[in-house]
């Protein structure tokens, strides 16, 4: 080689080498930030999130046992009037009923805001209940089945709260006819997996549309928290599969 | 002046260089022992050469292997690395018989660029027309390329050097994408994995290969050197593709595209 | 009974607090003599003026259950535990801390008098509306209010028919296995309620069983 070609080649490959030092570099700070970034992200949802979870809590104890209380208290008043003739008594009777149909509704806001038998029961029952209320407000049937025995107490709300985003979204759009529920655990996951046999969605077209108001971006922001992955099939008619499968150690 | 073209076995080419002068012959090893020296470690050194860009191999066996499980999504990837393959092979056969393997290459390349468009528009989950127009235009370029300006027994360099810029800016595209969007870990993510490689890969290809096609009047020499670099980047590629092919998921994952 | 039974009640809620006020008063045989706000409240009130029965709210400032044990250990057994939930572990508490009978926040006409009537006279009063998870809860703690184990005031017949409802079974079921009219079982039924001093199964199924009539799993 001619030596000043020789002075060619070796600034072409001091240029080579320099770039791919810089795209060395460049994939390894990506690499990085990307992590950081991804853990920040997770920190502020879960911040969010669990924010507005007190938030539930806060109003579903004052709603039961304020509210709750003085509606009763107004009850016992009722019980208190004596020396009524039959046509009185009877509308008194009356408003007493009509007051314990909103106690009982209120009961209902509560806990669908936040169920205290989730904190004392444990996940399994507390699924169980919002599964038999789903099934009786909505006539759908259910299939539930667990395997697993016990939950950790964080996951096991935000298994919770993705149940009841799904069961809505059923509820609502997927004019389905049975629901089948399994949890279970599968080596260091816990899977879970709710079938529908309803009209099915486009789950394309929902992943670019910001959840087609669907609650999905409820789902995924829960998901995202617990490091889970959820898996959407889907296709016209033939219902919809959510899987969610959740690292527990 | 005839053109030569430097030996450089790119992942799935195999540009030979047809000397003019028949002062070597490359070619049926099975009389090696007959050659002058001279020859027997040119020969040596091809085979090397061939045995280093086979390394091909090793991405195609792995897919196969995973191919019914893996998500289609991949599926122009996996086309392109036995495309690959096989022309790895042809090239041999070429250079064999005809000395030179510059017909196939050329169609190949073509080849791979479809199938590298195909695989972002999968990728990209977006509408096909920006990707018709940018298919139309590469045919137009390799047309001008192959048959007007040079011929198709050449060794030809504008729409290779076009191809691989397209493939760069798209690898970069996408990589923003996926930065953006994926929560997972990166390096075990396939996509990302291909990406980057691509960008590494026909990067450096954009960059060889204009040094065919402008004439600075420099040395074979040189020019040798520099597709050496081509060689090592090649087998880096191969382990890098195969990484992301026991990489490729064989759900969907649900992400939202906000 | 010519004289009235002195209740004392605590809950911290005012409306609710009112309305079992004037229940209470509204009836002829008692009478509210004391409200209190919280458990501290409520202590140094049932110490200084020595009530008949006392009627607590359990989720009030201050410690209801701890309340409920002073006063139990103190002599003061009458006491009624008042709850907004029917699955409310406090309830439990409450009862083995000391408690001779509970009630709801939103109980049925005439509960709350019926209770304080049957545990003035420490008669134990378990709310209509248990429910079973309740039940189940009672029967596998400590609570306990009949000292003695059965000793023969029940006939065979009536001992076999609590065994029944202690399974879960409904009047005509048990006719049917018994061969017996329904409107003979309903009688022994009632004769059992009586003799138990309950009002409603799950008392008849709680007696069975801490008085050792029934050892079986409940229904």
């Amino acid at each position: 080689m001619h030596p000043y070609e020789k002075k060619i080649y070796i600034t072409l490959l001091i240029g080579i080498i320099v770039l791919m030092a810089l795209v060395v570099f460049f994939v390894i700070t990506i690499l990085r930030y990307h992590r950081k970034m991804n853990n920040l992200r997770r920190e502020k949802i879960k911040e969010e999130i669990n924010s507005l979870d007190k938030e539930k809590e806060r109003i579903s104890f004052d709603l039961h046992d304020d509210l709750g209380a003085s509606l009763s208290g107004i009850k016992l008043r009722l019980h208190g009037l004596g020396g009524l003739d039959k046509v009185n008594f009877d509308k008194v009777v009356n408003i007493e009923n009509q007051l314990d149909e909103v106690m009982n509704r209120l009961k209902a806001v509560a806990v669908t805001l936040m169920p205290r038998i989730l904190q004392r029961r444990g996940l399994d029952k507390a699924l169980q209940a919002l599964l038999k209320e789903f099934s009786n407000t909505t006539g759908i049937e259910v299939t539930y089945k667990c395997t697993v025995d016990a939950f950790n107490a964080d996951i096991a709300v935000h298994i919770y709260r993705i149940a009841q985003e799904v069961l809505t979204n059923i509820a609502k759009h997927s004019k389905a006819s049975h629901v089948t529920f399994t949890i279970s655990r599968n080596r260091h996951k816990i899977e879970l997996n709710i079938i529908d046999n309803g009209i099915g969605f486009n789950v394309k077209a929902a992943s670019r549309n910001n959840g087609g108001g669907l609650g999905l971006q409820n789902i995924t922001a829960r998901a995202e928290l617990l490091k889970a992955e959820i898996f959407l099939t889907s296709d016209k008619n033939n219902g919809v599969t959510y899987q969610i499968e959740i690292p527990a150690a | 002046m005839l053109r030569e073209r430097i030996f450089c076995p790119a992942l799935h080419q195999t540009e030979l260089m047809a000397r003019s002068s028949s002062r070597t012959v490359l070619g049926a090893p099975t009389i090696a022992h007959r050659l002058p020296l001279l020859t027997r470690i040119k020969m040596q050194a091809y085979l090397l050469r061939v045995f280093l860009s086979y390394t091909i191999l090793i991405p195609a066996v792995t897919s196969m292997i995973r191919y019914k499980v893996v998500l289609k999504d991949y599926g122009p990837f996996l086309w392109m690395i036995w495309l690959g393959l096989f022309n790895e092979t042809v090239s041999m056969i070429f250079i064999f018989s005809i000395r030179s393997n510059a017909i196939n290459s050329n169609i190949y390349v073509l080849l791979e660029y479809g199938l590298i468009l195909l695989q972002f528009y999968k990728w990209n989950e977006s509408k096909a027309p920006k990707y018709i127009f940018w298919a139309l235009l590469g045919v137009a370029i390799w047309i001008a390329d192959n048959l007007i300006i040079n011929q198709i027994f050449q060794n030809n360099s504008i729409f290779r050097v076009f191809y691989s810029f397209v493939t760069v800016f798209f690898s970069i595209d996408l990589l923003n994408r996926i930065l953006v969007f994926n929560t997972s870990p990166l390096l075990k993510n396939a996509m990302f994995l291909i990406v980057v490689t691509f960008l590494i890969y026909y990067g450096f290809k954009a960059y060889v290969e204009s040094f065919n096609m402008i004439h600075l009047g420099l040395s074979k020499e040189l020019l040798k050197t520099l597709w050496k670099i081509l060689y090592f980047v090649n087998v880096f590629a191969s382990l890098l593709y195969t990484a992301a092919i026991l990489c490729i998921p064989t759900r969907k994952k649900f992400i939202l595209h906000y | 009974m010519n004289k009235k039974i002195k209740v004392i009640i605590a809950d911290d809620h005012v409306f609710y607090r009112d309305g079992l006020c004037s229940t209470i008063n509204a009836d002829m045989g008692m009478q509210v003599i004391a409200e209190a706000r919280d458990a501290t409240q409520l202590l140094k009130m049932v110490r200084s003026l020595e009530p008949d029965v006392v009627v607590t709210d359990l989720r009030m400032p201050g410690d209801g259950i701890k309340a409920i044990q002073q006063l139990s250990e103190e002599g003061f057994l009458r006491i009624i535990a008042i709850s907004s939930f029917e699955n409310d572990d406090l309830i439990i508490e409450a009862l083995e801390a000391g408690a001779l009978g509970y009630v709801m926040k939103n109980a049925n006409r005439g509960e709350i008098e019926e209770a304080i009537k049957l545990v003035f006279d420490f008669i134990p009063y378990y709310s209509q509306s248990t429910s079973p998870g309740l039940l189940k809860d009672i029967l596998k703690s400590n609570f306990n209010p009949y000292k003695e184990q059965e000793t023969g005031i029940f006939t065979e017949d009536e001992r076999r028919i609590t065994t029944f409802i202690c399974e879960g079974k409904t009047t005509e079921e048990i006719a049917r296995i018994l061969f017996l009219s329904t409107r003979k079982i309903d009688r022994i039924r009632r004769s059992i309620s009586k003799k138990m001093n309950v009002k409603t199964i799950s008392g008849v199924v709680i007696y069975a069983v801490k008085k050792g009539l029934y050892s079986g799993p409940p229904y």
